[in-house]
């Protein structure tokens, strides 16, 4: 039961949406301050996918701002903004504690050394490159991905892009078969702190005695510091998810698109559940 | 061709060792951290009449057990060139089209974009490249 796949689980997770706050920071010094727009962005995708269409309707609002998706960038909490990560990664990592949504702020002034623009080519390119390297890890040798058509490759990008669960998981299906025969060899895992690269160490879904092994562990391989005296929850689609849940489960049901598990560590405090 | 992880570290080492020790202009650096061993290398070179730095690093990916090249290039200004233009630097006479495995994604060790070749394709890589010395140096 610990390794079994929970359709309703996935369903959830793919159907689950963010709040987001957009403010623009205007570079004139007009001192108009513009009226925040509010947008549902799904968790499992990603910003560059989104941000023509949200650009568009701040400027229906405002038709005095030259918004232009090339020349933006996107900030949150004073730091630039990783739109290449999913956006429930960026929503658990940046949403405040006592507000229900997340605030992102678009930028018009140079970018900041380091920041990237990201087409929605490029981050094709990064997705696949995260999944081929998910089921790498999982199969060990490129069996599955690399025998794909190229069509079912696109057809995970694109039901993604347009928001089908059916078609996604028709092809998905294969990549999260797992079984006391043909088990995964390793389990996808990144970890996220804000203001650092993520963590990611091969993770086996069994230990030395043949137990499951659980989140608790894998934590501890990759961030022993985060998890002396409590200082940090472990979230994962917006969920303080259990230390004891098995790797395996977690491989199987909280896996985003890209098939990795995306766990944030975010700072406990005085206010939290 | 799989590489462990300290076999890495030590033929790392070992290749900026001999890279200073030959007195190249072209040095590269050793940058040793929590996140991992890094070798690093920045230099000017020649993008349509203009100059622009040239930054190449090297980590390490344990998915693949194999070494990752990034890359990046930036102009006076500081500005980073276009997807279009890395790729235009990139395209070479090696027989292989290297330019579709190339990807925007995150370093590892600074946590900002750079380019990299996709580590599943490195191995054949670097068969393919046996003694045809340093690609990205091209």
């Amino acid at each position: 039961m610990a390794g079994e796949f929970d359709y309703e689980v996935s369903r959830k997770l793919w159907e689950a949406a963010v709040p987001i706050e957009f403010q623009v920071d205007r570079d004139d010094e007009s001192g108009d301050a513009c009226k925040p727009s509010y947008a549902m962005l799904p968790r499992c995708g990603y910003f560059p996918l989104y941000l023509a269409r949200v650009l568009e309707q701040v400027r229906a609002r405002e038709d005095t701002i030259k918004l232009d998706a090339e020349k933006v960038w996107l900030e949150s909490n004073g730091s630039p903004l990783k739109i290449y990560y999913p956006v429930g990664v960026l929503f658990d990592l940046h949403k405040p504690l006592d507000s229900p949504t997340m605030t992102v702020v678009i930028k018009t002034t140079p970018r900041p050394e380091g920041v990237l623009p990201v087409s929605k080519d490029a981050m094709e390119a990064m997705f696949m490159q995260s999944l081929k390297e998910a089921n790498y890890l999982k199969r060990r040798k490129d069996e599955i991905v690399s025998s794909m058509k190229v069509d079912e490759h696109k057809q995970l990008w694109s039901s993604l892009v347009h928001d089908r669960f059916d078609d996604f998981w028709s092809v998905n299906r294969r990549l999260m078969e797992s079984t006391e025969e043909r088990p995964f060899h390793d389990i996808p895992i990144r970890l996220y702190v804000t203001g650092q690269p993520f963590r990611q160490m091969l993770q086996p879904p069994l230990d030395a005695n043949g137990e499951q092994r659980t989140l608790s562990q894998a934590l501890d391989s990759l961030s022993h510091d985060l998890l002396e005296n409590n200082k940090y929850r472990f979230i994962s689609h917006g969920i303080t998810v259990p230390l004891e849940t098995p790797l395996v489960y977690l491989g199987k049901n909280f896996a985003y698109p890209d098939n990795f598990v995306h766990i944030c560590a975010v700072r406990n405090n005085s206010i939290s559940n | 061709m799989a590489v462990s992880e300290p076999e890495f570290r030590r033929a790392l080492s070992d290749f900026v060792f001999k890279i200073d020790q030959l007195g190249k202009s072209e040095r590269w650096t050793l940058h040793k951290s929590e996140l991992g061993i890094c070798a690093k290398q920045s230099v000017m070179v020649k993008f349509r009449g203009e100059a622009v730095n040239r930054q190449v690093h090297i980590t390490y990916n344990s998915t693949y057990s194999v070494p990752v090249l990034w890359f990046n290039f930036y102009r006076r200004d500081g500005t980073p060139l276009s997807t279009s233009e890395v790729l235009e630097m990139s395209n070479n006479e090696d027989s292989m089209d290297i330019t579709q495995y190339i990807s925007l994604n995150e370093h590892p060790i600074l946590g900002v974009l750079f380019y990299n070749i996709h580590p599943c394709k490195t191995k054949d890589i670097m068969n393919e490249l046996t003694g045809k010395g340093n690609y990205i140096a091209k």
